[in-house]
């Protein structure tokens, strides 16, 4: 390296060194922290005592943790596909020339801009068993007997992956933005071959945006896998019946209520390692189904 | 296919569009519009049953309160 060079990497660093220090204090240094203390007994009230693989061990024998990862893995497998489905679904809606497009582009994105707190408010009321708006219209269906929602143990969940579909707008988005980019010639060429409708979506429009779709699948597996807030506010400690004590509230609980550092760390790592393989998974059959233009 | 049909297609296509979208965007746009309406209603109207979409009367004091205190 010259002397140029080297002085002119100087200035660079130091130009990025407001982000590269605060990178390295509160990002870098906590995970690189959070490992050894997974390795280690910590009250956070005393120094952390190593211990080795015992924080892991003990999770493998411990029934509330392969309970509220059993609650996270339910809630991925219904939130994904019918979060997944439904944003392609309406983007694909969206994106059909007819009047009053930017009305109904505008009703689905406008969800998405409630912060996540007003959202759990909303939600608890419309949810409420006796004077929530959702019975009330479910009774003047003819449903006489309504679903107690979060207060009860088989739909508390499925309520939850309801709410999330609500906030469909962001990756609605995305698909529509792919979606500008399918180009024109495909369709003109299925057009006269005389595909109909669903043949051009199946074998013109779901391949060009493949890579957005991947794009979403790995966005969405992330964030449901890490889903936390909602639950967290809306039913304290997984009421009822720990039916969604999310795997994320227990970490939390092992952490900061229970005072088990050491556990809590080794539960994120735990969840690293998951995420880490699902997105990989995702990532090794993508090559089967996903297409990029040009290569 | 002959022109006339193709176009009686397409005719149907939108009117199938407007029809899933009208319902999608109900659903909605409910939760937001109750939080429009609670947003406008003293606290012991927020909750009254049955629960009235047209808050009577309409308070501001929500939004005083959470603004100028």
């Amino acid at each position: 390296m010259s002397k140029i060079e080297r002085r002119n990497l100087i200035k660079g660093l130091a130009f990025i060194s407001p982000w590269l220090i605060g990178f390295c204090a509160f990002t870098l240094l906590p995970v690189i922290l959070s490992f050894y203390f997974s390795l280690c007994d910590y009250t956070l009230l005393q120094p952390p005592v190593l211990r080795g693989l015992e924080n892991y061990r003990d999770l493998a024998h411990d029934p509330v943790f392969w309970g509220s990862l059993q609650v996270t893995m339910r809630f991925a497998l219904l939130a994904l596909p019918l979060g997944m489905i439904l944003a392609l679904a309406l983007s694909l809606l969206l994106n059909v020339k007819i009047w009053g497009q930017s009305i109904y582009r505008t009703i689905i994105f406008l969800p998405s801009l409630v912060p996540a707190v007003a959202l759990a408010m909303i939600w608890l009321w419309l949810y409420n068993p006796k004077l929530g708006l959702i019975n009330l219209g479910l009774r003047h269906l003819g449903i006489s007997d309504p679903p107690g929602w979060l207060a009860d143990p088989h739909w508390s969940l499925p309520a939850l992956v309801i709410m999330s579909l609500w906030g469909v707008g962001n990756t609605v988005i995305i698909y529509l933005a792919g979606l500008q980019d399918v180009p024109l010639e495909l369709y003109e060429a299925a057009d006269l071959d005389g595909a109909g409708r669903f043949a051009k979506i199946f074998h013109v429009t779901l391949p060009s945006i493949s890579p957005v779709i991947f794009f979403n699948l790995i966005i969405a597996l992330i964030g449901t896998v890490q889903q936390f807030t909602l639950p967290f506010i809306m039913t304290p400690n997984g009421q009822p019946a720990r039916a969604t004590y999310f795997y994320t509230m227990y970490l939390y609980d092992n952490a900061f209520t229970y005072l088990k550092m050491g556990q809590g760390s080794a539960m994120a790592w735990i969840q690293l390692l998951i995420i880490l393989t699902l997105t990989g998974i995702a990532f090794w059959t993508s090559k089967r189904w996903v297409y990029y233009q040009g290569k | 296919m002959s022109m006339a049909s193709a176009q009686e297609e397409k005719k149907r296509g939108r009117f199938e569009t407007h029809a899933a979208l009208i319902l999608i965007c109900v659903l909605m746009i409910v939760p937001f519009l109750w939080m429009l309406s609670t947003s406008l209603k003293t606290l012991d109207k927020t909750m009254e049953f049955p629960p009235r979409w047209w808050p009577r009367p309409i308070a501001f004091s929500n939004y005083w309160y959470s603004t100028l205190r």
